[in-house]
């Protein structure tokens, strides 16, 4: 008869923890759903790109001369963008010059401007940009002509550089 | 008997150990599942596509806002929003406006805003700042409350501006949150040489509100 009560309390006693641990179990889901039901996220991403400042000089040309007794001109192209200029002077004169008008494009993404030009420090060479647009847009040539003169030099290679910026409009 | 027992306990005490293993997967796989499911992301606090715009932009940024779409065009997730900007220049500057909608039953305030900005992509945070004033309107406009503003805050310290302004204020039932930000860049910029950009996620964590003891006894002292 003990044996059986014993039997009988043993199986009360397994019910019991069944119970509780299912109690827990449920609990925790249930916790764990209320906890996610009570919190949202939202994702405000944010990309941010700059536009681009890019200019090709797309030709060059000899507009003018003088003062000299011989001069040759050649602009080398790559790709339908100038590299180099080949400028050869024979002159007794003092001083001889010449204009060249650089065609440049904007290939970038923003209007641009020639600030200005740089040059290396040959003081027998001057270099002055006498024409140049206000603004080039993307997508569109400008003109810029540059006035050289010089006095008496004998092979002189030197290196220029037009500067541009970018134009800042409509803040 | 006592070798018996010795075992049962045994016996019990790793099915403990099991059961309790699978309470807890259980629950953890039960709030992950809850927490993907579409009636919760999708019954709480929406964007409202139809007032989410660019406002104002300086000349040449191409501004946007953007939401994930499928193949149909039908957004997929009204929680998520890309602000896109480009073609940005010194001096440029952007403006938008997001709608969120509180279309629960609960009510609920912020609990906090999370920056996350990538680190592949992040050569322009230290040019750019932020101002924007938030907004709250209560039966569809009726009314509106503003919440708060700031100004010229720098990237770094956007989540702090924005947990500030909205930290413990209530949104109740149909709200709608409006958020003006605008995007400023510095007037000078440092030419870059290779791709500048920049990349962040702001992530505004929304609870439900719980009232603090002294709207408790505010509310108990109504007649």
């Amino acid at each position: 008869m003990s044996a059986l009560f014993w039997k009988k309390g043993k199986k009360m006693r397994f019910f019991n923890l069944a119970l509780v641990l299912t109690v827990l179990i449920l609990t925790l889901g249930v916790m764990g759903a209320g906890y996610a039901a009570w919190t949202q996220k939202f994702t405000v991403e944010g990309n941010i790109t700059t536009g681009q400042l890019q200019i090709k000089i797309k030709d060059a040309v000899l507009e003018s001369s003088a003062g000299h007794d011989s001069l040759s001109f050649t602009a080398h192209q790559d790709n339908g963008v100038v590299e180099k200029i080949d400028m050869n002077v024979a002159t007794y004169a003092n001083p001889y010059q010449a204009v060249i008008v650089f065609t440049v494009e904007n290939t970038g993404t923003v209007p641009a401007a020639c600030s200005g030009l740089i040059k290396d420090a040959y003081p027998e060479i001057k270099m002055e940009i006498v024409e140049v647009p206000d603004v080039i847009a993307p997508g569109t040539t400008g003109q810029i002509k540059v006035k050289i003169s010089g006095s008496y030099c004998q092979n002189l290679n030197f290196s220029a550089f037009l500067k541009f910026e970018q134009v800042i409009s409509g803040k | 008997m006592k070798i018996k027992v010795s075992k049962d306990k045994k016996i019990l005490a790793i099915s403990v150990l099991v059961l309790v293993f699978i309470g807890v997967s259980y629950a953890m796989t039960n709030a992950q599942a809850y927490m993907e499911s579409t009636f919760v992301t999708g019954s709480l606090l929406e964007l409202i596509p139809e007032e989410c715009r660019v406002l104002e932009t300086s000349k040449g940024v191409l501004a946007e806002v953007e939401f994930q779409r499928d193949k149909s065009g039908k957004i997929m997730n009204k929680t998520d929003i890309n602000l896109l900007a480009a073609n940005v220049t010194a001096g440029s500057f952007a403006e938008y406006r997001l709608t969120i909608q509180n279309i629960s039953e609960l009510t609920v305030t912020v609990d906090e805003w999370r920056l996350e900005i990538d680190k592949e992509n992040n050569s322009l945070a230290d040019y750019i700042s932020f101002s924007g004033i938030v907004t709250v309107k209560h039966h569809d406009g009726e009314y509106t409350d503003i919440l708060g503003s700031f100004e010229n805050v720098t990237l770094a310290r956007l989540s702090s501006a924005l947990t500030s302004v909205m930290q413990y204020r209530k949104i109740e039932r149909d709200d709608k949150i409006v958020l003006d930000i605008k995007l400023q860049f510095v007037d000078e910029i440092e030419p870059f040489r290779r791709n500048p950009g920049l990349s962040y996620e702001l992530i505004p964590v929304f609870i439900q509100y719980f009232p603090e003891n002294n709207d408790l006894a505010q509310e108990s002292e109504k007649p």
